[in-house]
């Protein structure tokens, strides 16, 4: 997609791969009408995306998805509602897929779609029995379950740094997930609060979430 | 001694015994519904299948974990349960006749558990049957239940990960909760 010597585009050459295929799935969810994805790479298997139902295919397992594909090309085609592309192949959930993406995508960078300071909440829980996921994770969605929030106040409220909650909101924007906030609104009440007292923002991972930290310290999960 | 009631309630065959047991620290106590013989012995008794297990967080903070049946007539026993449950995991059969419904019935039955702690849905039997999708499921609780934002989940409760995994996002529902309530 780009010429590889450009040394402006070089400036973030680990996630330039992604960058574009997590761009194009996110103007591809925009579309009304039913859209096949079709990303090639020179590193691995072609990757089909079928948003008229949800599915991907990939000749691998997500395990083995690198971080940075090279030489990365994204196609896209309208295709015919009712009528699925390629029925034969053994076509997946896409969640697991758009949650990985949206890790490598943009690092801990803003995704290219969002805007600072924008609030956002949870619309929907990503199916966390099929991703891997960690404690500081469901903390954060958790979270977003009850209230709009910027990555920064989603930081405080779960005591992880900002780049972090970041790419948390990243990876379920791009899953759609999260929505934004329609408006301008004022910060929910508990952000104050745990802004006042600094050093319940620090322990706010444990302090805002003792039942939860305990049990987890009792049945393990990382 | 605090105590978080939770219960599992599920349809017959949805996984609850599994579930419990896969989760509880003491061996845990259940009662099978069918005793046929018994049934036609005596007529008066009725038998219910019940689960029940604990897990313990620490020597003064229990989980309390109860499987109760869907059978409407032992409805008596649900709503003693429910005004003390702080959360409630419904377990949907994927492959039952009609999965939708039996997740809507268990939702209105218990709506007041979700309107003051967490719900978390749990898909069984999708192995067997792989629709309707998590999505599916999640498109219809949100049209019936607009204020609900309810996890909806695939789920093997033979796998203890994945129970540990639905416990915990309930778990967490609970806290962040309160979180955004306290002031
Ligand atoms: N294949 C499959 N079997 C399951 C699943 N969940 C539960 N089972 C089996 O279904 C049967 C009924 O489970 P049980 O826990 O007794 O259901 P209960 O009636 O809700 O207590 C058991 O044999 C379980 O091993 C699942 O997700 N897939
Ligand atoms: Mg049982």
């Amino acid at each position: 997609m780009f010429a590889s010597g450009a040394s402006e585009v070089r400036e973030r050459p680990d996630t330039v791969g992604w960058r574009s295929v997590a761009t194009a799935i996110h103007s591809m969810r925009q579309l009304p009408m039913p859209m096949l994805l079709t990303v090639v790479s020179s590193d691995c298997e072609p990757l089909w995306v079928d948003f008229s139902t949800g599915r991907y295919y990939w000749e691998r397992p997500l395990t083995a998805m690198p971080e940075q594909p090279g030489g990365v090309t994204v196609y896209s085609q309208p295709i015919e509602a009712g009528n699925p592309p390629y029925p034969w192949v053994a076509w997946r959930a896409m969640d697991p897929l758009l949650w990985q993406i949206g890790r490598y995508a943009f690092g801990t960078d803003r995704a290219t779609w969002m805007r600072p300071g924008d609030r956002y909440a949870l619309q929907r829980w990503p199916n966390l029995t099929e991703i891997p996921h960690s404690t500081e994770e469901i903390r954060m969605i958790a979270t977003l379950a009850n209230g709009y929030l910027t990555a920064q106040e989603l930081g405080l409220l779960t005591g992880a740094d900002e780049p972090t909650a970041q790419r948390v909101l990243n990876m379920l924007s791009l899953m759609g997930a999260v929505k934004p906030a329609g408006g301008p609104l004022a910060p929910p009440a508990v952000v104050a609060k745990v802004q006042a007292e600094p050093q319940q923002a620090a322990a706010a991972s444990t302090s805002n979430f003792g039942f939860f930290s305990r049990l987890r310290d009792k049945m393990g999960g990382r | 001694m605090a105590e978080h009631v939770i219960l599992v309630v599920g349809p017959m065959g949805a996984g609850k015994t599994t579930a419990i047991s896969a989760l509880s620290d003491i061996d845990t106590i259940r009662t099978e519904a069918v005793n046929t013989e018994r049934d036609v012995v005596d007529k008066a008794t009725t038998t219910v299948a019940l689960d029940y297990g604990e897990i313990e967080l620490s020597p003064n903070e229990k989980i309390r974990l109860y499987g109760v049946p869907g059978q409407k007539r032992f409805d008596f026993m649900w709503s003693i349960l429910k005004q003390r449950a702080v959360g409630m995991i419904v377990l949907v059969k994927n492959d039952a006749e009609d999965p939708v419904g039996d997740l809507v019935a268990f939702f209105d039955e218990f709506r007041e558990i979700h309107e003051r702690g967490g719900v978390v849905v749990g898909i069984t039997h999708s192995d067997l049957a792989p629709r309707p999708t998590t999505y599916e499921y999640q498109q219809i609780v949100a049209e019936r239940y607009p204020s609900a934002l309810a996890p909806v989940f695939t789920v093997d409760p033979r796998s203890r990960d994945q129970l540990v995994v639905m416990l915990s996002v309930l778990a967490a529902n609970v806290d962040s909760r309160a979180m955004f309530l306290a002031r």
